[in-house]
């Protein structure tokens, strides 16, 4: 496990094709999972959302793929997965809020949990699902209590994670903020 | 678990095999009957002098029509006689009673496309699955080997419903259903169901981990009937009763016999209802449900018997 | 032979502010007390719905009481307020049927002074004379219905409902109409596992409390449903405790004191219903809530002398869960008074 508590990513030594997407230009949980993938006899392609400088070996079972847009990087991830249908894998290394976008792309193009893995990296920018707006949006991982960009309200996160929102649950805490000071 | 049972009237029997029958019934009263999930079975009791015999038979009616269920019963000569007595002496207007329907077999909601295995007498819970794949709107295939076409149950239904989803395996032409060939390639999505022989089913299994396919996506109903065996006594420790369990009665039928209800539902050993502690004696196993390490002190009555002449249950 | 039609609907009380809510002795005599010993502890505490005594809750498995009309009032403003506390899955369209068939069934036959069934293949005639609604429609064809099968069935019933699919070994809440939970939302919880779902409770993952249940339910057959009583503590017989309206609530948790605990307090308790539907074979959750205010709990002696003990010996991460911390003390004070008993306080 990672600080956070996070499992490693390990490469399904069953799988018959990994697809690694990321938004992370660090290293080690890239290139970690790339060198033991190696040892498993499927191919791998690597979907990158960034402009950082090339990091990993020459692997010749290592396709790589670069894109500015999130969105087209989504739609060649989707094109990839269909293409290799069951006994695919994908893994998500990066900021939460990209992974959960990811994710929720892969589910609904019918890949299951089972087939998806996550690896959270970077700061930890908190998804938060405001219960009043229903929208998400960030917040800083260290902070509890953000302002809902959505509503204006002054919310609280709470410790519940949504996997389909790929969200933590924030409420609203005026009026706690408000006992508290009587 | 018995209060439940209904009474159903035999409305028709047609020989589709030359060893399967199927039997159509109603509700008596003419009510209609309960509605169930694609997959479900019901238990048939066959009360025979004063034994009474407890199989399980997978629904072959659509659950879109509740005016009758029907089942298919292979016979089997070399069994307790529960199959032997649906063929031989059952009729046309006879009456039986049956459980409700239960589901160890349900379709997967989530899924983008269904592929259906099956082999010989196996076919019967797809004839269920059908309507309910149709009403959802995805992809589906079934692939069904049969010794020969006298032995393809359902086979012209098939035909006329799934077209060209449905591919043919037959015996005599040396065609065998090939997993490999049939899991190579599906899109995302697809779950696989299997029917029929254990072989079938442990090869399909082996054949979806190599693929890479994840276990949720791929389940199996094995078609078994308890087998007979040597009678033997079972002594219930906790009610200081005796039991006798003749040869042709499963030990679980001989604890129902003597008033000793033991929970379970598919009688077939897969299910794990019935797992009763195991205080003394040893076990001839023949489910599929306990591990290894569980073996040691447990056993599922519905299945499996007494190596020796005597048990000693935790009852 | 009583001739009296039980329940004695009321007209629609109030479960918000201006809470004209209020228990007669009927409804007082048999709310469900849901501690069956002096502390609480978490358990899996399932058992199988067997049918209780006549005229108790347990009696029928979806029960009717004289707040029927009040409650239908209530969701109405809810949904009216917030559409989003009714979600469906694509997916759980057949469960949703079962549902509408459940408990259009059920209360036929267990209310039959109060609706009526009549049933000619697809072809349904539903009679509700407590709200006069009357309609004709085909079971299976959403069109013929005036909202989503779900909402339909549970505008005309008691308690929150749940639709939960089953598969791959675990349990999934797919669907539901929730306009009176206790403190959790739908919208955010919507498509998570049993233990997902779970996860804000305290203690009972590690007590293995989950695993139980979870193999427990993915059992439950056609016909033989199984419950369970939840409880926590609410200020005001509000109902809408959401996460969503939670400003609108939370703040009377500071209000209590020990001159208003007697009616300002209410003990929540919630009788969940796990019923396993025929064509889908997925579960139905449903969720019927009673609330009672400390004084009328107090008319029975022995309720209040263990409620005392309960909270007294109620862990602080369990007290905090439930949203009582703050005013738990003031509820145990005001108890001690009540009975005479010692309050737990040096």
């Amino acid at each position: 496990m990672d600080k956070s508590g996070h499992p490693f990513l390990m490469p399904d030594r069953y799988a018959r094709r990994h697809v690694v997407v990321t938004d992370w230009n660090g290293h080690d949980a890239v290139s970690r999972f790339l060198a033991l993938a190696q040892d498993t006899a499927a191919p791998v392609d690597l979907f990158r959302l960034d402009d950082a400088i090339e990091l990993c070996g020459d692997s010749q079972t290592l396709q790589m793929q670069r894109y500015d847009d999130i969105d087209v990087l989504i739609g060649a991830v989707i094109t990839a997965v269909r293409a290799a249908g069951m006994g695919v894998r994908v893994y998500l290394v990066g900021h939460e809020a990209f992974a959960a976008r990811v994710s929720a792309s892969m589910e609904a193009c019918g890949l299951s949990r089972r087939e998806i893995q996550c690896q959270p990296c970077g700061i930890a920018t908190l998804q938060l699902f405001c219960v009043h707006c229903r929208k998400i949006s960030q917040g800083n991982g260290a902070q509890r209590k953000i302002t809902c960009p959505g509503c204006n309200r002054r919310l609280e996160v709470r410790h519940h994670y949504s996997r389909r929102l790929g969200a933590y649950l924030a409420v609203s805490t005026d009026v706690d903020a408000a006992c508290d000071a009587s | 678990m018995q209060a439940n049972m209904l009474r159903v009237r035999i409305c028709a029997i047609e020989q589709l095999t030359p060893d399967i029958k199927a039997f159509c019934m109603r509700a008596i009263d003419e009510k209609a009957l309960a509605g169930f999930s694609a997959g479900s079975h019901v238990l048939v009791s066959m009360q025979h002098g004063e034994r009474v015999m407890r199989n399980a038979y997978s629904l072959a009616s659509s659950p879109l029509q509740l005016e009758n269920y029907r089942i298919a019963v292979r016979i089997q000569p070399q069994s307790r006689g529960g199959s032997v007595f649906m063929h031989e002496k059952v009729r046309v207007g006879d009456s039986l009673e049956i459980s409700p329907p239960s589901n160890l077999f349900p379709l997967d909601r989530t899924a983008m496309k269904h592929v259906l295995i099956a082999a010989g007498v196996g076919i019967t819970p797809f004839m269920s699955y059908l309507p309910e794949i149709k009403a959802m709107g995805v992809g589906h295939e079934l692939h069904y080997g049969y010794r020969s076409p006298r032995h393809a149950a359902f086979i012209d239904e098939l035909r006329c419903h799934w077209g060209g989803g449905l591919h043919a395996y037959r015996g005599d032409l040396a065609q065998r259903i090939d997993p490999e060939k049939i899991l190579d390639g599906q899109p995302l999505g697809t779950h696989v169901y299997v029917c029929g022989p254990r072989t079938l089913i442990e090869e399909t299994i082996a054949v979806a981990r190599g693929l890479g396919w994840p276990e949720g996506h791929v389940h199996w109903e094995r078609f078994a009937s308890p087998a007979p065996g040597a009678a033997f006594q079972a002594y219930c420790a906790r009610s200081q009763r005796e039991i006798n369990v003749a040869a042709e009665v499963t030990l679980l039928e001989a604890l129902e016999a003597a008033g000793i209800d033991v929970p379970n539902l598919c009688r077939g050993g897969v299910c794990g209802q019935c797992q009763t502690e195991l205080v003394a004696g040893e076990a001839d196993h023949r489910d599929s449900f306990l591990t290894d390490v569980d073996k040691h002190g447990k056993i599922m009555p519905c299945v499996s018997r007494a190596r020796g002449a005597r048990l000693v249950l935790n009852l | 032979m009583d001739a009296l039609v039980r329940p004695q609907i009321k007209p629609p009380e109030s479960f918000r502010e201006g809470f004209s809510f209020s228990n007669s002795a009927d409804a007082i005599a048999r709310f469900p007390f849901p501690f069956p010993q002096d502390a609480y502890a978490y358990s899996v505490n399932l058992e199988p719905a067997r049918s209780g005594l006549p005229g108790s809750v347990f009696e029928h498995w979806f029960d009717v009481d004289e707040h029927y009309l009040g409650e239908l009032e209530e969701r109405r403003l809810v949904l009216e307020a917030d559409p989003g506390r009714c979600r469906v899955l694509p997916h759980m369209e057949a469960a949703e049927w079962d549902a509408v068939e459940l408990i259009m069934t059920r209360y036929a036959q267990d209310y039959p002074h109060f609706f009526n069934l009549k049933r000619s293949g697809a072809s349904w005639s539903w009679t509700n004379k407590v709200t006069g609604i009357q309609e004709d429609f085909i079971f299976g064809d959403a069109s013929t219905l005036p909202c989503r099968p779900l909402e339909y069935i549970a505008r005309q019933a008691q308690g929150d409902f749940n639709l939960i699919d089953q598969r791959d070994g675990d349990l999934f809440m797919d669907g539901g109409v929730i306009t009176g939970p206790a403190d959790w939302s739908l919208s955010f919880d919507l498509g998570m596992s049993f233990r997902e779902w779970h996860r804000p409770v305290p203690v009972a993952h590690e007590l293995g409390v989950f695993d139980r249940a979870l193999k427990y339910l993915l059992n439950v057959q056609v016909g033989h449903p199984v419950r369970r009583l939840n409880w926590t503590m609410t200020v005001h017989p509000r109902l809408d405790t959401s996460p969503e309206t939670y400003p609108a609530w939370a703040a009377d948790r500071s209000t209590v004191t020990l001159q208003n605990a007697g009616n300002f307090v209410h003990l929540r308790v919630e009788l969940q219903l796990i019923v396993r539907l025929p064509r889908s074979n997925a579960l139905l959750f449903s969720i019927r809530t009673y609330l009672i205010s400390l004084e009328d709990l107090c008319s029975n002696k022995a309720w209040a002398n263990r409620l005392g003990k309960v909270l007294q010996t109620l862990p602080d991460g369990i007290a905090d869960y439930k949203g009582l911390a703050r005013y738990r003390g003031t509820v145990m004070a005001w108890l001690a008074a009540v009975t005479g008993q010692d309050d737990g306080k040096e």
